[in-house]
């Protein structure tokens, strides 16, 4: 029960419970929310924040790809926390990494901290938000109310709280919204993250680290 | 000048029609001699003429032309920048009454960048100004020069600051004025404490061994009443809001005479405001709402207000415990238990000032129990037992601060600051490592940082002097100097345009926009938070919530617990002496009978069973924070045996626990529960499960400049250097787990968030105390408080995954249900 599955337009998409999501039609992951560079942005500023999660970000990521060996990665939005300029180690890093990963597509949808994220290209194939996939549309924000067309999304840092039997969880967690769409979790480690409570439509799933589960009771068919 | 200087001072005196008390002589008698002190002794004595008589006869003596160097001679810091001002007004209007051509200037928050200016070009003789100010002070390039003719430092309310950051920060800014003024006296004003020669030692540095401690008149008898329920009416077993009892204080308040209506919470101001208008509307103009949050400039109004007796019944919070001279009211009204006799006293203090009239103070209990602790604080206050603030020691976090301070102003030489840092009662102990890491965590980040010199915050420059990096640095550490004890304050301000206060981040992250909620006495709507601020418009009458401030919350202290136990085990003999024990007399039988009453020397324990599973019930008598500590031992214990999740909930008497099947204990085993060997290892074991130390963290990472808060205005650069604490924490914890800044914060924990010290101390008296253990049907009247708290921490021993599982597989069933 490792992996849940959801239904998005004519697409069956794998929750995995590492905050990505399988595609297996396109055989890619998608994965939103990297901030990468954040702790050394709170460095330069004078925060005495250590480095770590940039490096276990992208390790995560080595992992997915070497255990899904995807054709293609889309990254929807939020890569970078800052300027590349700011942080020409960190441009190096993602430039060395992306290498690494020669045989794999990496795609990435501008989101609003990705200023200068087109500075990667061609190594990342950057496009603006909207950008549609086999009928899928690809955001960073997720659209208010429904576009019309299924669409997945990053940008909420979604978590839910759990509380039964006396016990309290804050969990990362994935959102399938009413109007055919799906909030990712953030994948970066720095990131928080903002909770999302249950509602009509809404099915919300949790991810442990090491399981993806339903909160919401069965999913409604819609 | 022939005449004799202090007479000049006696003659003003006489020309107002007052007397010098002896305390006062003394005090001025013993700064003549070059000695430094506390003078100790109620409100409304004349404390602050006791310490402004000395400069000011200093300075008479040396007026003709003699030696007569321009530059700050007086300093006086005040804990609450809402006092600069009327403290300006005393002390000038007794400098301008000798004859002495003085300035006397605030430099507060308030104060303006041209009176800022100005104070700098041409420095006043006194300057009043608050601990954060100070610090911002010598975070500038001539704070050498500035300070180099100081002659004196008096800390008013020292009591306030002790056993505080605040304090240590203050500590710290008065041995840096020691070096940069040879000569120096400090003298402190403190109200009673229970460590007054600590106290004074802690404000004098290595000073101490020359300082005086000096007596004032003694208080004025305190008359405690209470406002009882009637006879046969149901009163609450729970609860902290008291409103039951609104219509007798109503009755009360009928009489036209001003009035201070107390409360223990800012929550708890804004609901008796709030029901106190709902039941007189036509008080409106007499009725005010004072407390923390609340916009300076009402606040002023409404002190103004009050000075001008033109208020009926002002609701107060402990921001309007202090002030020297605060104008004195008819009469004072505490709702709730005051927790301790030092609060009740002051609080008391400010009512009736006729000489020859005691202080009068009403209770107004908000539960049945309370009725007991207002009998045990009268008990307590009869006996003298008034509580001790210990000072903090050690506080890496703000020396860190420090240390930029000074980077930021002249610079520093590392040996001779250590040097004058040791002078401090807070780091008299400090040991090369800790002083070495702080060093280097201001310069590199700590060692783990070493390898990324991408930060920047304090460099040693060639001629070996630590200094800022740079002006970013320099004035976003400004910006964070004053945030030693606000929590990240959202601003709350109308649509239009209206400041109407602070509210804590936390509170306003609850809320959705159309939420409403009281505050400063209104009925609000969200509209939207945006850059730190919080837009609101007016609500209609609609279900609102409450803000919850942080704090306020005091543990009852181990004087009053004592009396409190002392009154029940009296009860259970049969002996109910105060009218308040009359009073609750129905209620013990009931306890007696389904348990039995607590008594000194025993654990009363009881295990009750409801829908949500098994419940036990502990009552040390240690104050809610030992409680917390003790609650999360004993849930870890337990947990040791079979892995379980227990609820926690504390109050002052005791704590429970809910979860995990509890198993049935023999005495041997109830023991090893409550052993206090192992008892700081197993509560740091248990307490890395919990969340305490991450919460603690949240001053620590604000203080040693871990977060920025951002500032209304610099929306986009702050947000993007947002993190919450809680997240420093995971990063740093997982990346840099010696940073000692987390072991301060387990430090902190154990010291000021869970007393160990009491715990420790309770936990030796259940060794020797006879274990009182009952089944009840249902739970007995010090149970309900607990359970009806509900202000609960979880623990656990379980695996994260098997937690996560259960709670799926709970929720699952709920939902299969519906």
């Amino acid at each position: 029960m490792s992996a849940q599955t959801v239904q998005i337009g004519r697409h069956t998409l794998q929750l995995l419970p590492e905050r990505a999501v399988y595609w297996p039609a396109l055989s890619a992951l998608l994965l939103a929310d990297l901030h990468l560079g954040k702790a050394a942005a709170f460095r330069r500023a004078g925060l005495a924040i250590p480095e770590g999660d940039t490096a276990s970000s992208l390790q995560r990521l080595d992992t997915l790809i070497t255990n899904w060996r995807p054709r293609e990665v889309i990254l929807l939005g939020d890569i970078l926390h800052v300027r590349l300029g700011s942080d020409p180690a960190l441009h190096r890093r993602i430039l060395d990494w992306r290498a690494r990963h020669g045989d794999t597509a990496m795609t990435a949808i501008i989101g609003n901290h990705d200023r200068e994220l087109r500075q990667l290209e061609p190594a990342l194939a950057c496009y603006a938000e909207g950008m549609e996939r086999n009928g899928l549309v690809l955001r960073h924000h997720p659209p208010e109310g429904s576009i019309g067309k299924p669409w997945i999304a990053g940008h909420w840092h979604p978590v839910v709280r759990l509380d039964a039997g006396g016990d309290s969880l804050r969990l990362p967690a994935f959102i399938r919204e009413p109007g055919d769409g799906l909030i990712l979790p953030a994948f970066g480690g720095m990131t928080g993250g903002a909770p999302v409570n249950a509602r009509r439509g809404r099915s919300r799933y949790v991810t442990s680290g090491e399981a993806v589960l339903a909160v919401d009771g069965r999913q409604p068919a819609d | 000048m022939s005449e004799n200087p202090q007479t000049r001072l006696t003659d003003w005196f006489s020309s107002r029609g007052w007397q010098p008390e002896a305390f006062q002589r003394a005090a001025w008698a013993a700064y003549g001699r070059g000695e430094s002190g506390l003078i100790h002794s109620a409100t409304g004595s004349g404390k602050s003429l006791a310490a402004w008589g000395g400069p000011l006869i200093e300075a008479l003596g040396e007026a003709d032309g003699e030696d007569r160097r321009d530059g700050l001679r007086v300093l006086w810091i005040t804990p609450l920048r809402a006092l600069a001002g009327d403290t300006v007004n005393n002390l000038a209007a007794a400098a301008t009454g000798v004859g002495l051509d003085w300035r006397v200037e605030k430099r507060t928050g308030d104060t303006g960048s041209g009176a800022r200016a100005r104070q700098r070009q041409r420095p006043p003789e006194a300057l009043v100004t608050t601990p954060e100010s100070l610090s911002l002070l010598l975070s500038y390039r001539d704070a050498a020069r500035q300070f180099r003719h100081l002659r004196a430092v008096v800390v008013d309310e020292w009591h306030e600051l002790i056993g505080t950051k605040r304090g240590v920060q203050l500590e710290l800014c008065l041995a840096r004025l020691r070096r940069l003024a040879p000569g120096l006296r400090t003298w402190g004003l403190s109200a009673t404490l229970g460590n007054l020669e600590e106290a004074r030692d802690c404000l004098l540095g290595d000073d101490s061994a020359s300082g005086r401690l000096i007596q004032g008149p003694p208080a004025r008898p305190i008359d405690i009443r209470t406002l009882l329920p009637a006879a046969g009416t149901r009163f609450p077993w729970a609860g902290h809001l008291g409103t039951q009892l609104l219509d007798d204080v109503v009755d009360a308040l009928e009489a036209p005479q001003s009035c201070l209506l107390f409360t223990n919470t800012r929550s708890q101001a804004e609901r008796w405001f709030e029901s106190l208008l709902r039941a007189r509307p036509d008080w409106l103009e007499g009725l005010g709402l004072h407390h923390g949050s609340i916009d300076r400039s009402l606040r002023e109004r409404i002190e103004a207000g009050l000075a001008a007796g033109e208020f009926r019944c002002v609701v107060a919070t402990s921001s309007l415990d202090l002030g020297v001279d605060f104008s004195p009211v008819d009469r004072v009204i505490q709702v709730g238990s005051p927790k301790g006799v030092a609060r009740l006293a002051q609080r008391a203090g400010r009512s009736g000032h006729q000489p020859g009239r005691d202080s009068r103070i009403l209770c107004v209990p908000t539960h049945a129990l309370e009725l007991v602790e207002i009998a045990a604080a009268r008990r307590a206050w009869a006996a003298g037992e008034v509580e001790a603030r210990r000072p903090l020691k050690h506080s890496l976090d703000v020396l860190a601060q420090h240390l930029v301070t000074l980077a930021t102003g002249d610079g520093f030489e590392a040996d001779t600051l250590l040097d004058e840092v040791r002078t401090t009662h807070a780091y008299a102990g400090l040991d090369d490592d800790a002083w070495q890491w702080t060093l280097e965590f201001v310069t590199r980040g700590g060692p783990v940082l070493e390898a990324y010199p991408d930060f920047q915050r304090v460099v040693r420059g060639s001629d070996g002097l630590y200094r800022i990096a740079g002006r970013a640095q320099a004035s976003r550490h400004r910006m964070s100097i004053g945030t030693i004890t606000s929590d990240a304050a959202i601003a709350v301000r109308y649509q239009g345009g209206g400041h109407i206060g602070t509210i804590e981040e936390s509170f306003i992250a609850r809320l959705k926009p159309g939420d409403a909620f009281l505050f400063a006495g209104r009925s609000l709507e969200l509209i939207r938070v945006r850059d730190l601020t919080a837009f609101v418009k007016r609500a209609g009458a609609r279900r609102q919530a409450v803000p919850r401030w942080q704090g306020g919350r005091l543990p009852l202290s181990t004087a009053l617990a004592n009396r409190v136990l002392e009154l029940f085990s009296e009860a259970a003999d049969g002996h109910f002496r105060e009218p308040e024990m009359t009073a609750i007399e129905p209620l013990l039988q009931i306890q007696s009978s389904w348990s039995s009453l607590p008594r000194p020397g025993q654990l009363l324990i009881e295990r009750t069973r409801s829908r949500e599973g098994q419940h036990l019930f502990v009552y040390p008598f240690a104050g809610r924070l030992a409680h917390e500590g003790l609650a999360t031992l004993t849930a870890w214990r337990l947990g040791q045996q079979s892995p379980a999740t227990f609820s926690l909930s504390v109050n002052d008497y005791g704590f429970e626990l809910v979860g995990g099947p509890l198993p049935s204990l023999d005495e041997p085993e109830w023991r090893a529960l409550f052993a206090a060997d192992g008892l700081v290892d197993d509560l740091l074991a248990a307490m890395n499960a919990s969340e305490l130390a991450r919460r603690q963290f949240r001053d620590i990472a604000r203080v040693a400049g871990l977060i920025f808060q951002g500032y209304p205005g610099r929306g986009k650069t702050a947000r993007q250097l947002q993190a919450s604490s809680g997240l420093i924490f995971d990063t740093i914890n997982r990346y840099d787990p010696d940073n000692r800044l987390l072991d301060q914060a387990r430090r902190e924990v154990l010291d000021s968030a869970l007393e160990v010290d009491r715990l420790r101390s309770a936990l030796q008296a259940i060794a020797s105390a006879e274990l009182v253990v009952h089944d009840t049907e249902r739970f007995t009247p010090l149970a309900f408080p607990l359970w009806a708290e509900r202000l609960r921490n979880r623990l656990t021993t379980q695996r994260w995954q098997d937690r996560v599982a259960k709670m799926v597989a709970q929720l699952e069933r709920a939902a299969d249900r519906t």
